[in-house]
């Protein structure tokens, strides 16, 4: 932030605007390094694949570059006959035209609840991570509740979970990162665990060390948006955020020098660990509450390597202003390709453009691996959704009038674990006309009107904690096709 | 709310053509049989994979259309005429242009379709328009399986860089090769990170297949 940053605005009049976000960039061409998660080539066949899937075009990936320029005599002619001598046989008759009717995605995750199986963890001598990870802390002016389970593809596989988060406060604010470590790489819930960790104690201490020495800062950060006061306060609390990035990753890499010399690790990888088998993305955010004419404000400073989202929601404001989100998945033009936290992407001049700063009166913010934030695609407006889910199922809390359960009834389905109980939740897109955006904006203005659906309306209770609910909530909803361990923090500004 | 999964398109282009007739041609049956039943066992695959099968003689035809595996019946194959490769690929490049969904700003699309191929002679038709219609979709990873004694395997190169040959067309040998496929199909389905029909990590081919560089 010494070099006078760039800072563009999503809302073309700041002053007008109760949402306004900036996004501060040094220099938006920088560089991007993209990794394609699950490459590692098993034989020289894998090689050629993953080669093949990094490549954009998929003519080039699936046509080879003589392909087409032979003359038609040589492709009419075989080169070899197709032998024994063909005889022209009766043709059979053409399949029955009968368009089967689709299943529904509920058919088809009914039918497979019962095929999904739970394995524990296999002990390989290396790091275990533990089956799921719940936390809450009250700070006074803000809740902070964080979970991560397993998810069913590691269940099924006998594998860890590699998801991993860590939330802190103090005094002034508080501090959220989720990291969630490559499925392909062995070691990566250790990059992400490493990471997480890092971060969260680097926030933790610097930005205490920084509202203490510094009372110009809160100020600052509660000045006109396009006041000098609170640009300098901006430029005192990005650079923290982008740091603890690089901590993260110099963490990593002393980490990877203690797997280096434990002799576990090079039996369970057949080899020395590398920097790349802990790779992890990275989504941090610094919430500060702010009181600002005798109003709740609240200012955030965020940064996102990698897949996954963090949003912001205002529970009081309309469908059309309530939703801001502030970093979204970093991948490249395919799926498949995903940025990590690396040295390169970490340098100031590429995490910049990672960085997003925001303040307005948003109450709800909200961090998430991609096993969450696929289920929620596109982000907006589907970020509504999610905030709507966690209310029917008790994890935030939901006003409106609380009547006898009103149905559409919430869904129940057989949890995979241990004990294959049967866990029932709402969904928020049972309510839905249809799947539009103007639906779920409709749902979100009469949310007011929902508490009858909720599991409370149905005398329904997943947990006696908001982390054991959120905890419960994140290990049992279904989605077809949604099988990544998931992660999500959820930081609540009181009023 | 009908909810748009993102599907994983599996493509089987089978040669059906009069040399497969007999043994060879029982045991892709078989291995189509095997193929069902092995899927219908993994819940990623339940989840996300979608198959068709397209076949190819004198002609080709999409003998099975881009069906829910829950939902997928056998085709009724058989074997007989020329080998219509040429045509199955436009076949093939028809199917993925009407039946893969392509990602826009508000929907996840389809994963890239995943495509094998499993021929034993050469092409009887012209390839080179079956190629280049290929070229006009999206098609993902291509896998070409030669097999048996007649299949060529610089004509399968012209497809795709991913050529295996087999040496002979035993059931056995077709049985590997289709328990390859469905191990294949499961890795994709299953492989998060590499998204599925993307940078995937296909299992090493089966023992006595040689990978044509």
């Amino acid at each position: 932030m010494n070099n006078n940053p760039n800072i563009s605005s999503s809302c073309p009049d700041i002053s007008e605007s109760a949402e306004a976000q900036l996004s501060i960039t040094f220099d938006d061409a920088a560089e991007k390094s993209v990794e394609i998660k699950g490459a590692v080539p098993a034989s020289e066949f894998l090689k050629k694949q993953t080669l093949q899937g990094k490549s954009d075009s998929a003519e080039e990936n699936s046509l080879s570059e003589g392909g087409g320029k032979t003359n038609d005599n040589a492709a009419q002619t075989p080169e070899k006959p197709d032998l024994p001598a063909e005889e022209e046989l009766p043709k059979l008759p053409e399949p029955p035209e009968e368009p089967l009717e689709p299943l529904s995605d509920m058919e088809v995750m009914e039918h497979t609840a019962s095929v999904w199986q739970y394995k524990e963890i296999s002990d390989d001598g290396t790091e275990m991570h533990s089956e799921y990870h719940e936390k809450h802390t009250e700070t006074g002016f803000a809740g902070l509740t964080g979970a991560r389970v397993r998810g069913k593809k590691h269940k099924h596989e006998g594998t860890n979970c590699d998801d991993f988060f860590e939330i802190a406060y103090t005094d002034d604010c508080a501090v959220a990162v989720v990291c969630d470590g490559a499925g392909s790489k062995l070691l990566s819930r250790i990059g992400a665990r490493v990471s997480s960790e890092t971060a969260a104690a680097y926030l933790k201490e610097n930005l205490a060390g920084l509202f203490k020495a510094r009372p110009d800062v809160k100020k600052g950060l509660c000045e006109e948006l396009s006041s000098a006061e609170f640009m300098a306060a901006c430029g005192m609390i990005a650079p923290l955020v982008q740091q603890s990035a690089r901590e993260a990753f110099a963490a990593q890499q002393k980490e990877l020098e203690k797997l280096c010399n434990d002799e576990r690790y090079e039996k369970a990888l057949g080899r020395k660990p590398v920097i790349s088998d802990l790779y992890t993305t990275f989504l941090a955010a610094v919430i500060v509450p702010l009181k600002i004419n005798g109003g709740r404000e609240c200012f955030m400073a965020c940064v996102q390597i990698g897949d996954g989202c963090i949003c912001a929601l205002d529970s009081a404001a309309d469908s059309e202003h309530c939703l801001k989100i502030m970093g979204e998945a970093d991948s490249g033009a395919f799926s498949g390709e995903t940025d990590f936290l690396s040295e390169k992407n970490s340098k100031p001049e590429a995490i910049s453009a990672k960085t997003r700063i925001s303040r307005g009166r948003s109450d709800t913010i909200m961090l998430m691996s991609d096993g969450v934030a696929d289920d929620y695609f596109p982000t907006a407006p589907m970020m509504k959704r999610l905030y709507l889910d966690l209310c029917l199922n008790g994890i935030l809390p939901m006003s409106g009038e609380l009547t006898s359960g009103e149905d559409p009834a919430p869904i129940r389905f057989r949890s995979v674990s241990l004990s294959q109980t049967s866990v029932a939740l709402q969904y928020a897109k049972q309510l839905l006309t249809d799947k539009s955006d103007a639906a779920i904006n409709a749902l979100w203005d009469k949310r007011e009107m929902l508490r009858c659906h909720s599991l409370e309306a149905f005398r329904m209770n997943i947990g006696d904690t908001p982390e054991e609910r959120l905890r419960v909530w994140l290990d049992n909803y279904n989605e077809r096709g949604s099988f990544d361990d998931r992660t999500l923090v959820v930081v609540t500004i009181e009023n | 709310m009908s909810d748009y999964i993102r599907r994983l398109p599996v493509y089987l282009l089978l040669d059906c053509s009069g040399s497969m007739s007999g043994e060879p041609i029982e045991a892709v049956k078989q291995g189509i049989k095997t193929l069902i039943t092995e899927l219908k066992g993994d819940p990623q695959a339940l989840e996300t994979a979608f198959l068709s099968i397209i076949t190819f003689d004198s002609s080709a035809r999409q003998t099975s259309p881009l069906t829910e595996l829950m939902l997928f019946k056998e085709p009724q194959i058989q074997a007989g005429g020329a080998t219509a490769l040429g045509g199955a690929l436009k076949v093939l490049a028809d199917c993925i242009k009407n039946e893969v969904r392509t990602s826009t700003a508000t929907q996840k699309g389809d994963w890239k379709p995943l495509v094998f191929l499993m021929t034993d002679g050469a092409p009887t038709d012209n390839l080179d328009d079956g190629i280049d219609a290929l070229r006009q979709v999206s098609t993902g990873n291509i896998i070409a399986c030669g097999a048996g004694a007649n299949a060529n395997a610089n004509t399968l190169k012209k497809i795709t860089n991913n050529v295996l040959m087999m040496n002979n067309l035993t059931a056995g040998d077709m049985a590997q090769f289709f328990a390859w496929v469905s191990s294949s199909i499961k890795a994709s389905s299953k492989s998060i990170d590499a998204k599925p029909g993307e940078a995937i990590e296909l299992p090493p081919p089966p023992q006595g297949f040689v990978i044509v560089p």
